[in-house]
């Protein structure tokens, strides 16, 4: 297993926000999560990232570096995109040089290559977004968690980054765990839709969506499955 | 009249300066004002040249700007540290928050009798007036750039796995520069203030003491040049902290002060 959630109870401040989830992940699956607005989606993936305590259970995730794209993308104003994408690997403990090399290298093929000596404030919101999506692939991560990462882009950027994401994800077969409200989204990219139910939340339902890829939109499968997640939400 | 509009713009400022300057000329040469009271702009500056090139200033001049230098010095490590202390944990700010504020607000000449008792005469107790008045501004803006940096920030880099130095090196202090910087010019001036008031009563070299040793003399014209003198070095300061500011805040997007 990739990742394995056993039991866990996550508490902010007085409120119960994760009751008891339980959750196994295997090894280069693509997980999509969803559930109701404030159900705690991102306390989980905090949680699994080690940045809020636990009040009970395990986290158990295997060994490897991890990579995060938050919904907002968090870049550094005053690095370049350059060094904005290298930021995760010298976190890593990378030297500046190594980083931004491979930095380079990594955001040609991603389609930022043109853009290394913007800042992020010159970027557009689908650029910034790419930009995260780079520098959380770059670090070669076993397992991605990405919350709502594109909920704030335009149908056309939307659709480039989920295929971005799709395309880094089978190179690098990485495990992935994704939180999104929209049912195409969720169907479109995972192996697996999970719906949590309202806070204290824990897991309501799991959807397998057995489809082939690469997807198509109209496809009739996906429209069957995102009823099924429509109708335990 | 566009044309006079902008014609005005541009050279208005320095004409009303000259005008002044003739105006205060003249008052002088024509003895409209006594010369015990107030020098000519020409002889002030005449005064100032020779007093520069006798060397008779070189130690009080290197006297004050290095108590200014170490008194900014060790501002800004006191002043940060209180700042980003307080900006990174609530109990501490409410914890040192009524002291600084306090201290503040006592009117610096008060200290002097004690200044002088605890430290005597010479550098210390001017650096520690300097840095004491100095480290307020900056220790305020250390804790406002600390609050608005954004916490998300933060996590993003605890999620790469960033460690304490990593962190407080590429994203805390980065994010406080524009800031701190600004706050150090005003730090500037009450350092040089606070260096000032202690050369006044209790100091035998220093540009502040020759004020007070020109003027009970009245040798109103090198007073005056002493003056300019002061003055000048206030501008260096703003001007280098200005320079500071175009070299390290120059990322698009960010207002500077
Ligand atoms: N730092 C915090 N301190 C206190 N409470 C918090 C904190 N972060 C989240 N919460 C609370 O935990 C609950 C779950 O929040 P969370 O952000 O995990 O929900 P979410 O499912 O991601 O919601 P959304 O769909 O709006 O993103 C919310 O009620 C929120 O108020
Ligand atoms: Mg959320």
């Amino acid at each position: 297993m990739s990742l394995v959630i056993r039991d866990l109870s996550v508490r902010r401040g007085d409120l119960a926000v994760i009751d008891r989830l339980d959750l196994e992940i295997a090894p280069g699956e693509f997980v999509a999560l969803t559930g109701p607005s404030g159900c705690g989606k991102s306390t989980l993936l905090n949680a699994i990232a080690g940045l809020v305590p636990l009040a009970g259970g395990a986290i158990e995730a295997e060994r490897g570096s991890l990579g995060c794209v938050f919904q907002r993308p968090m870049l550094l104003p005053w690095r370049t995109v350059l060094d904005n994408a290298a930021f995760g690997l010298e976190c890593r403990g990378a030297s500046v040089d190594d980083a931004r090399s491979r930095a380079r290298t990594f955001l040609e093929k991603v389609g930022l290559g043109r853009f290394t000596g913007y800042f992020p404030n010159e970027l557009s919101e689908g650029m910034k977004q790419r930009l995260t999506v780079a520098r959380a692939f770059l670090v070669e991560p076993r397992l991605v968690l990405m919350d709502e990462p594109f909920s704030s882009l335009d149908e056309t950027a939307r659709r480039e980054l989920q295929d971005l994401v799709l395309d880094l994800w089978a190179k690098s077969k990485c495990t992935v765990l994704f939180v999104s409200h929209y049912l195409e989204e969720l169907v479109y990219l995972a192996d697996r839709v999970i719906v949590l139910g309202p806070r204290p939340t824990t897991v309501v339902k799991t959807v397998p969506v057995q489809l082939r890829r690469p997807r198509g939109i109209g496809n009739e499968g996906m429209l069957g499955l995102m009823e099924s997640v429509q109708r335990c939400r | 009249m566009p044309r006079l509009r902008a014609v005005a713009d541009r050279f208005g400022a320095p004409l009303s300066f000259l005008c002044v300057l003739a105006l205060w000329e003249t008052s002088c040469r024509l003895r409209w004002v006594s010369p015990v009271l107030l020098s000519a702009p020409s002889r002030i500056v005449a005064s100032l040249a020779s007093l520069m090139g006798s060397g008779a200033l070189t130690g009080d001049l290197a006297a004050t700007a290095s108590a200014l230098l170490l008194s900014l010095a060790i501002a800004l490590a006191a002043g940060g540290a209180l700042g980003v202390g307080m900006g990174l944990s609530q109990p501490t700010f409410r914890l040192i928050h009524p002291y600084l504020v306090s201290l503040n607000a006592i009117p610096k000449v008060a200290l002097m009798p004690v200044l002088v008792l605890w430290f005597g005469l010479g550098l210390p107790p001017k650096v520690f007036l300097g840095a004491f008045m100095g480290s307020f501004p900056i220790a305020m803006a250390a804790y406002g750039g600390v609050r608005s940096l954004e916490s998300d920030l933060l996590m993003m880099a605890r999620s790469f796995g960033a460690g304490r130095m990593m962190i407080l090196r590429e994203v805390v202090l980065p994010g406080l520069l524009p800031h701190v910087l600004p706050a150090l010019r005003v730090a500037a001036n009450y350092a040089l203030v606070g260096v000032l008031i202690v050369e006044f009563f209790a100091a035998d070299r220093g540009l502040g003491y020759r004020i007070i040793v020109y003027s009970s003399n009245f040798q109103t014209e090198a007073f005056f040049a002493l003056l300019l003198l002061v003055a000048a070095m206030g501008l260096a300061c703003a001007s280098t902290v200005g320079f500071l500011e175009r070299r390290l805040v120059r990322w698009p997007g960010e207002e500077r002060a």
